[in-house]
């Protein structure tokens, strides 16, 4: 028995790999051999990391990377701005990588960092100062020596006014100055201890840009950005596509790339289409070689197409989430959130929005997140009984049409959301909170009146979602100081000890200690049902079969510079 | 949609700018049946209004309750014009969704109207000064993109559906505006209006006794045929995301949320699509059998 | 003729006030801060590590929101006089450039879409005026509403599954060369042409009983003269007024067609500013449309004393 689940496991393993049956399938599969989900996830994840997903390409995966050619990106959002100071859109980082290259490399695998444009560095023993060894001989794309210098510019300039810094002023933390040891060698200090600070370098919007082409673009260096990456920008057509050209000179891989010298591709066209459905057809009709929205539902047909090639890369950070009002009635009671929880079967919805592409998010923090705690996954299942058990519990009872009642009011919950595919997530909530007695105000409104909505705390139920790579992104989404102004934190009820924790998480310095603090705040989170737990973001790249070399940054983006495109 | 927003209302307004005196009530009915387009359009409304009224006799399944197991089926028999991507049959959705857009068509119509053949009769009979401030007003509000008003309107009032009603009735107001101060215009000169006035007749009695029933034919024809491109407009807003509210079956977020499915299970966008086109074709063809028969010298 | 432009022009200015007036008044009516937009995760979700309030502070006041609401107005109609719309808060970039770019694109779908809706319209409403109540003419009145009737996205999208997927004929999106315009014009011109059908028919029906062409006629002029040079000619007048206000609404309101080809244009950059908040793009792209609608419309009436030379301007 135990040599033919073997086997058994083995070819499903191989047919994971292959691609030729959908996620869906294969899990139906494993758990009819008896598998729990976590092992037939690791046999899926091993399915996706597999970039040739179709057999069919295996073995031409063995040629030699043919350089040249032009490859054309469908992209579903188009960058503000391509300054990387400056920027808050996750789409421009996927960009920036390939025309900045960062100071350290983050190893989603193992949680390592490792050297990019830093060959080294230390941590004075009291966390305030960082020292970087810098590569040398690199160059800017206009000419311009890359050296301690240009990193010191590059960090006080994003903490001037004027260049109105979206994201990478957040990154510094609480940067103080750099000082310039000698060309190569760079202090940075800090007013207290930061531990995320590694985990920022790794991130695009901290890469050393050029000084002498900010000097003399200023405003407008977000529209020609100059760089020391494998591809130089060439250029803009807003609305319709920038172009993007390999750098000749490249010669200073950073960690992670696969091969040496300047990337394959001469040039990269990134096409700008916000409709998904004319996305889909612009692959299908070869208008593009690869796209970074397939509509979900079309994957296993993708999948099942010879010609093409399905890639998903998880995103770590928060997942989706909606996020519960815990200073409105009747959300303000623990057991009301923690009915919310246990009466929408999450797995069923998620599957039905996304066509088993995603799977269903159970913490504040997406599996793939350093720190994630996979304890907390059992706590919420659904169960409607213990739904009805908390609301009786607390004094809701059932009114005559169903909707539970106490005191006289109705159990009522304000539920704001956009239109799309988080609309029809509301949809699938609404229903099962209805079967639970509770009725939902469903409101689809455009995104700009739902921030403001949230922030005057109109709503019970909110949503929001940011990526990272750290799990210090819990403050963004938890932290009492994020209830005003940005309001990231649309929870509503500042909560001193949660407050206390992740300020001390932030500045904890030990790794393990860190992890193990993180662990915990998840828990706690969870412990007051915070929020619903929505889905962990996927990129769905599709491409077609003769794109090669993909392989993916920390948020899902591709590092284009090892790919290359099969000729003929 | 700007275009279906403003074209046939314009063409109307040409049209019915001719017809000042609709004094043919009589025969109306019975021209109304000689002539075949507006017999077909009347015939395919009471079809939808019959879809509307009967909704729960028609079809045995729920419009809203979902049922994802059943989901994205092509037609059948048992689901006629097969179920949409959380299982709902789309029949349904199809035959309760005209409870809602043919409403959102007609409110929004008449709040046009009413708003814009206050301003137009005011503007028309008051003249001068007032007239100045109207129609600036109107040009304005003609001069600033259609959709985009809408938007705003939607924005600043929220999205659902009384706001997309106002939404879309805002931008029609300037139409009918223009249309009645034209029309007050040459009938403020004739005889009798000039005799009530010497006379000492108010105002207010004069507009609506002497001035309005000379208006009312253009005005319905106008908002007869805008019917059509109020509906329109309502389906644009839902493609833009910021339509009717969910889980209401309005035939053009259905359309707008079947549009990923266009390529393999082409029917969830397209029965929605049909409806929305049927009906405004049946408008429209009422409309026109309307204005033909309102307006003599067009019958040849 | 002279002093009648004279007049029209000098009303265009109240109309354009009362444009700026009007998107300044709804900006700060609709609910939305746009330096909490800027900084949050309406791209589908921004990376944070954490967000300072600083940063936060620093944007609102860099962007200007925090002076009183008549010193931004001051602002920006001082500014916009000499045409400069300031910085898109979005991109940074001056908002007159981004225009300009997007303009001709805008001006290129409207003039070949309208042109085909012209030429089809007038020709399908020429020959049902001349087979009036027969079965032609019901057969393409009827084909001209089916046009007018369907949601310009699902026309759009039924094109492109039909001429770009399933045949390859055309590239379904993009500004590229002429190809590219060819689905969203034949879209905006499919619906356009119901209309301008429907009014070639019936203005060419008033205009043949006019006594001018009975005269003609009598005259022994042949019936294809007469048509193209006496009834048509005169029927145009009607059309060019549609067809002018089309235009000019048609500069920000083909924004539907724009985004489901994902082509360039005024439309796009309109309401995606808007939903962003972008104030400065809001008034610029805005204030843009509303001068082309004026313009335009202005060209139409004086259009008229060439059409029709019995119309005179005192």
């Amino acid at each position: 028995m135990a040599e033919t689940g073997a086997v058994a496991i083995r070819s499903l393993l191989a047919d994971a790999a292959s691609g030729r049956y959908s996620r869906r399938e294969l899990m139906r599969r494993g758990l009819g051999l008896g598998l729990s989900i976590a092992v037939i996830g690791q046999i899926l994840a091993i399915g996706g990391a597999a970039a040739p997903r179709r057999g069919a390409l295996a073995p031409r995966a063995q040629e030699a990377p043919t350089p040249g050619g032009t490859l054309t990106l469908g992209y579903s959002s188009e960058p503000p701005t391509m300054d990387p100071r400056v920027s808050g859109a996750t789409h421009a980082w996927r960009l920036f990588y390939n025309i900045f290259d960062p100071l350290v490399v983050f190893d989603q695998a193992t949680g390592d960092f490792l050297p990019g444009l830093a060959t080294s560095w230390t941590m004075s023993p009291d966390g305030l100062m960082y020292t970087f060894t810098l590569r040398e001989g690199v160059k800017f794309h206009d000419g311009t020596p890359f050296d301690g210098e240009a990193v010191r510019f590059t960090f006080d300039s994003i903490l001037e006014p004027e260049l109105k810094s979206l994201t990478a002023i957040g990154y510094l933390g609480p940067y103080e100055r750099t000082e310039v040891v000698n060309p190569f060698t760079i202090n940075v200090h800090f007013r207290e201890p930061y531990a995320p600070f590694l985990n920022n370098l790794a991130h695009s919007v901290l890469s050393p840009v050029s000084p002498t082409a900010v000097a003399k673009l200023g405003q407008d260096f977000g529209r020609s950005p100059v760089g020391t990456g494998p591809f130089i920008f060439k250029d803009w057509q807003q609305q319709v596509s920038m172009t993007l050209v390999r750098n000749p000179e490249y010669s200073w891989p950073i960690s992670g790339y696969q091969h040496e010298g300047p990337a394959y591709l001469d040039e990269v066209v990134v096409r700008f289409i916000l409709e998904p459905t004319t996305m889909l057809g612009t692959l299908q009709n070869g208008e593009t070689d690869i796209v970074d929205a397939v509509p979900p539902q079309e994957v296993e047909q993708l999948q099942g197409n010879g010609d093409f090639q399905m890639l998903m890369p998880e995103v770590p950070g928060s997942p989706q989430i909606l996020p519960l009002n815990g200073a409105k009635s009747p959300t303000d009671e623990l057991p009301v959130r923690q009915a919310i929880l246990h009466a929408t079967d999450r797995d069923t919805i998620i599957d039905t929005l996304w066509y088993g592409t995603r799977k269903a998010a159970k913490g504040p923090l997406s599996s793939p997140t350093v720190a994630y705690n996979p304890a907390i996954e059992s706590m919420y299942p659904y169960d409607p009984e213990r739904a009805a058990a908390l609301l009786d519990e607390a004094g809701w009872t059932p009114g005559a049409d169903g909707i539970r009642e106490k005191n006289g009011q109705r159990l009522r919950l304000e539920y704001l959301t956009f239109s799309g595919v988080q609309g029809q997530a509301g949809e699938l909530i609404q229903a099962y909170l209805l079967e639970a007695g509770m009725e939902v105000n469903l409101q689809q409104v455009e995104y700009a009146a739902m921030a403001a909505a949230f922030l005057a705390g109109d709503h019970n139920i909110a949503r929001v979602y940011f990526s990272h790579t750290d799990p210090v992104v819990l403050s963004t989404l938890y932290h009492s100081r994020n209830i005003p102004g940005t309001n990231f934190n649309r929870t509503m009820k500042p909560d001193p000890e949660l407050d206390r924790r992740l300020d001390a998480a932030t500045a904890e310095l030990d790794p393990e200690r860190r992890r193990q603090m993180y662990v915990e705040i998840q828990q706690y989170i969870m412990d007051q049902a915070l929020m619903i737990p929505l889905w962990e973001e996927v990129v769905l790249w599709g491409a077609s079969s003769s794109v090669q070399g993909v392989h993916f940054q920390p948020l899902g983006g591709v590092w284009l510079y090892d790919v290359w495109k099969q000729q003929g | 949609m700007a275009m279906q927003r403003s074209l046939p209302a314009g063409a109307a307004l040409l049209r019915a700018e001719a017809a000042t005196t609709p004094n043919h009530r009589r025969g109306l009915f019975r021209d109304l049946l000689r002539n075949s387009g507006a017999v077909i359009g009347v015939a395919l409304l009471l079809v939808v209004i019959g879809a509307a009224v009967a909704a729960p006799y028609i079809t045995r399944y729920d419009p809203i309750k979902i049922n994802p197991p059943d989901r994205i089926q092509a037609p059948s028999r048992e689901h006629w014009l097969g179920t949409d991507q959380f299982g709902r049959d789309i029949f349904t959705r199809v035959v309760y969704g005209a409870r809602i857009s043919l409403p959102v068509g007609l409110i929004a119509v008449v709040i046009a109207s009413l708003v814009g053949t206050l301003l137009g009769l005011l503007a028309g009979y008051y003249g001068r000064f007032l007239d100045a401030i109207v129609m600036r007003l109107i040009d304005t509000m003609l001069a600033f993109p259609g959709i985009l008003l809408a938007l705003v309107v939607v924005a600043i009032l929220g999205a659902s559906l009384p706001n997309v009603m106002i939404a879309v009735g805002v931008g029609e107001i300037p139409r009918y505006t223009r249309l009645v101060r034209g029309s007050v215009l040459s009938a403020r000169e004739a005889l009798y209006v000039d005799a009530a006035r010497v006379t000492g007749v108010r105002d207010a009695t004069i507009l609506y006794r002497h001035i309005l029933p000379n208006v009312v034919g253009p005005i319905v024809v106008l908002a007869t045929l805008s019917v059509g491109t109020a509906i329109l407009a309502a389906a644009g807003l839902s493609f833009l995301g910021l339509g009717a509210q969910p889980p209401r079956p309005e035939w053009g977020s259905m359309l707008a949320d079947g549009r990923q499915f266009l390529s393999s299970q082409w029917w969830i966008a397209t029965m929605p699509g049909l409806a929305i086109a049927l009906t405004v074709l049946a408008v429209n063809m009422a409309g026109d059998g309307l204005r033909d028969v309102l307006d003599p010298r067009l019958r040849v | 003729m002279l002093s009648y432009a004279r007049t029209r022009l000098l009303l265009t200015v109240p109309v354009l006030m009362g444009v700026s007036v009007l998107t300044f008044m709804i900006l700060h009516l609709i609910p939305g801060d746009p330096a909490q937009l800027l900084l949050g995760d309406m791209g589908g979700g921004s990376a944070s590590g954490d967000v300072s309030d600083a940063a936060y502070e620093n944007l609102r006041r860099e962007l200007g929101l925090n002076d009183p609401l008549p010193v931004q107005y001051a602002n920006y109609v001082a500014d916009a006089v000499r045409l400069d719309f300031g910085r898109s808060f979005q991109t940074n970039r001056p908002v007159s450039h981004s225009i300009r770019e997007v303009l001709p694109y805008t001006l290129q779908l409207t003039v070949v879409g309208l042109g085909l809706a012209i030429v089809i319209g007038g020709v399908l409403g020429v020959v049902a005026a001349l087979h009036r109540n027969s079965w032609i003419d019901n057969a393409t009145m009827a084909l001209s509403l089916v046009g007018l009737a369907m949601p310009s996205f699902w026309l759009g999208f039924i094109l492109i599954q039909i001429f770009a997927l399933r045949f390859g004929w055309l590239p379904s999106t993009g500004t590229g060369g002429f190809s590219s315009v060819v689905l969203p014009a034949a879209t905006l011109g499919l619906v356009a042409s119901g209309v301008i059908a429907r009014l070639v028919r019936s203005t060419m029906l008033e205009v043949l009983r006019q006594e001018y062409v009975v005269t003609a006629r009598a005259k022994g002029l042949r019936n294809r003269v007469v048509i193209l040079r006496h009834a048509l000619r005169n029927a145009l007048i009607p059309v060019v007024t549609i067809v002018g206000l089309q235009f000019g609404a048609l500069l920000s309101g083909a924004v539907i067609i724009e985004t489901v080809f994902a082509r360039r244009g005024l439309g796009r950059l309109a309401v995606e500013a808007i939903l962003r908040r972008d104030y400065p793009m809001v008034q610029g792209t805005i204030l843009v449309a509303a001068v082309g609608y004026v313009v335009v419309n202005l060209a139409v009436d004086l259009s008229y004393a060439w059409l029709d030379p019995r119309i005179k301007y005192g």
